[in-house]
């Protein structure tokens, strides 16, 4: 495998899951301390790993700064430590670039999870401490972006992300790389079949055995109650829930009053289509 | 290239080396990795500097160190496949 | 203009560099002279050594910033910036004084790491960590207990023995969160960047002049789930060579421009003769819950 393996989604679609799946799976099967062991699929976009690669502070870049650079510095890590990495990027390019900041000669494969936008709505407002109204504002915000901190430093450079129907469209789109689409929603359905599939896309062993026993050591209630224990540090800084919440799909119905729902459906409508949302 | 009492052995050249208190610490550049040996090893190291025969290492350590031959000559191949393995040595013949 | 005082280097520039103490010392030629002027966008025969820097046969550098210019650094101590017609002088200073100033410690052979350091009882005590980890908002808070800052990001150190540290300049890099729970008002201060709220920040003691012994360092890391906070110092010379190696600013600019193993040495130098602390502490913690643990540590 040469270049990046990316685990892309929209914020709140399920990314934690499969990295602790992949964290066990990598190390056959061995259980995992989620404060430690996420590392075996790091954040593309973490400061010192940028910052390292670039061979400068992004703290001292100013935003367009960082859109130039970030392909330059995503080809670098391609080159010198390609492997697994998550990322919220999208797969467009922000403002002032010239191309997107994962661009396709560094990528190997993507695994891009996309989850419906109205349970999105609900994880992202309790992740970022939003109202669910700012919550379905942003994800129509074709001009949203993360790890951009005014007044302090963020643990992550700047990633464009666009509104949640533009970022899976620049994925599901992605011309010239390899790219399997999971539904956060069939995860949870059937885990077994869906993990199967992935770690068959990966060159992973997808042997039933290895597949159930990973399965079993990243499931909801072990990462949840490690958090309960002994907290998260991906945890946002302004969350007002626990990172792993509710694992559920369909929590907007209850969650989520109908014409906010009504509102994300009104946006999203056409790639709700296309990924199965009805 | 198998150990044995007959191979000769040579350094690689330039690992980077500097003494820390008792410590000899060498750094492998190119694989930008740390060796840190201590007491007999870097002993063992130092004789290392012109190319020589295994058994003329035991013969010289076994002239320092007190100890049985059998004993030693275990000790110094072990070492060597150890610097072997991390590409600090190279055996000869 | 008067000539300024760099790291014990007399410094001639063409643009104003107010965070210098004035050079009071002989009538040498300046070691380092600043120019605005024409620089070409790539260095011939230059090695890309990261993407906005390459490095060629000679020793010299070209640091390109897109909206900040071109910073052309000979290893004669000549350099030539071509600013962009938008950048603020603030921002050319923060390169000039920053990656370039790396450039110029590894062009000279000195050992420059990333750290912030102050003086404490006539010795320079270094702060390193990665970004984030509260380098500066230390520094910050021992010069508002009358200590001077003597490096913010880059601590040049000189190896001799014992090994010492050459005097940078007192600013300090803060952004508003961190100016604030100091107290200090970031009202009528320079922006790091346009638009950014990190600000430079002079402290208000008088800058140190000569070298300083090097008396500790200290790497400032987060304490784990579960993990109790506390200062251990390492004793491993394996584990202080790795640390210092991951310290240095700008290795792989080191690397290229063939200082491997002087820098080697100088790590070598300081794992013999100073002592390297581990210093953990939960992200919540007081910044001034430490300054007595510290002080106390190095006078031991």
């Amino acid at each position: 495998m040469s270049g990046l393996t990316l685990i892309a989604s929209y914020p709140k679609s399920g990314n934690t899951w499969l990295r602790a799946f992949l964290a066990s799976h990598l190390r056959d099967g061995r259980p995992i301390d989620l404060n430690a062991d996420l590392s075996e699929v790091p954040n593309l976009t973490s400061r010192s790993l940028q910052d390292c690669h670039a061979g400068l502070e992004h703290s001292d870049l100013s935003r367009q700064e960082v859109a130039l650079l970030r392909p330059l510095t995503s080809r670098r890590i391609a080159r010198e430590q390609p492997g697994f990495y998550k990322t919220h990027d999208s797969n467009l390019v922000p403002p002032g670039a010239r191309e997107p900041a994962i661009p396709p000669d560094a990528i190997d494969r993507v695994v891009c999870i996309v989850r419906d936008p109205r349970d999105v709505a609900v994880s992202a407002a309790a992740h970022f401490g939003w109202s669910l109204d700012d919550s379905v504002d942003r994800m129509a915000d074709t001009a949203f972006c993360i790890g951009h901190s005014p007044r302090r430093l963020n643990a992550n450079v700047e990633q464009w992300i666009s509104s949640w129907s533009a970022h899976v469209e620049s994925w599901l789109d992605a011309g010239g790389v390899q790219l399997l689409m999971l539904r956060y929603e069939d995860l949870l359905a059937d885990p077994l079949e869906s993990f199967t599939q992935l770690c068959r896309f990966l060159d992973l062993d997808d042997t039933r055995h290895a597949v159930s026993r990973s399965l079993e050591e990243s499931r909801f209630s072990a990462l949840a109650g490690q958090e309960a224990r002994g907290g998260f540090r991906e945890r946002s800084r302004t969350s007002t829930a626990p990172f792993f919440r509710a694992g559920k799909a369909g929590e907007w119905r209850t969650a989520l009053p109908a014409v906010l729902a009504e509102r994300v459906v009104g946006t999203h409508s056409r790639v709700m289509a296309r990924v199965g949302y009805g | 290239m198998a150990l044995s009492s007959s191979s000769e052995i040579v350094r690689r050249p330039h690992p980077l080396e500097a003494a820390i208190g008792d410590t000899r610490v060498l750094l492998d550049v190119e694989q930008g990795l740390y060796f840190g040996l201590n007491g007999i090893a870097t002993s063992i190291w130092q004789r290392l500097e012109q190319p020589v025969r295994v058994s003329d290492l035991c013969c010289s350590l076994k002239a320092e160190y007190e100890g049985e031959a059998a004993r030693i000559e275990a000790e110094v191949l072990a070492f060597l496949a150890l610097l072997d393995a991390r590409k600090l040595i190279e055996i000869r013949a | 203009m008067t000539d300024g005082l760099l790291c014990g280097w007399r410094i001639r520039s063409d643009i104003a560099l107010p965070e210098l103490l004035d050079w009071q010392g002989d009538d040498r030629i300046p070691d380092l002279v600043v120019r605005l002027g024409e620089v070409d966008e790539r260095l011939p025969e230059g090695r890309e050594i990261s993407p906005l820097l390459q490095i060629d046969g000679t020793g010299a550098g070209l640091l390109q910033v897109p909206m900040v210019g071109r910073f052309l650094v000979r290893p004669s101590g000549g350099i030539t910036i071509a600013p962009q017609p938008e950048a603020s002088e603030a921002e050319i200073r923060l390169f000039l004084l920053g990656s370039v100033l790396g450039m110029v410690c590894h062009q000279r052979a000195l050992l420059p790491l990333h750290a912030s350091s102050v003086a404490i009882d006539g010795g320079a005590v270094a702060f390193c960590g990665p970004s984030g980890m509260g380098k500066s908002t230390l520094a910050l808070r021992f010069a508002q207990h009358g200590h001077s800052v003597v490096s913010d990001d880059i601590c040049v150190i000189e190896t001799c023995e014992p090994p010492r540290v050459r005097p940078c300049f007192p600013r300090l890099k803060l952004w508003r969160d961190t100016m604030e729970d100091a107290a200090l008002s970031p009202e009528g201060l320079e922006r790091n960047r346009r638009g950014q709220e990190k600000f430079h920040f002079r402290a208000p003691h008088a800058g140190v002049r000569e070298p300083l012994p090097l008396r500790a360092i200290f790497l400032l890391r987060r304490a784990g789930s579960g993990e109790g906070e506390g200062i251990q110092r390492l004793a491993a010379p394996l584990d202080i060579m790795a640390a210092l190696e991951a310290e240095t600013f700008r290795l792989q600019v080191g690397h290229a421009l063939g200082r491997a193993e002087t820098l080697f040495q100088a790590r070598a130098l300081i794992a013999n003769d100073v002592p390297v602390y581990r210093l953990t502490r939960r992200a919540d913690a007081q910044p001034d819950r430490w300054l007595d643990a510290i002080a106390a540590t190095i006078r031991g």
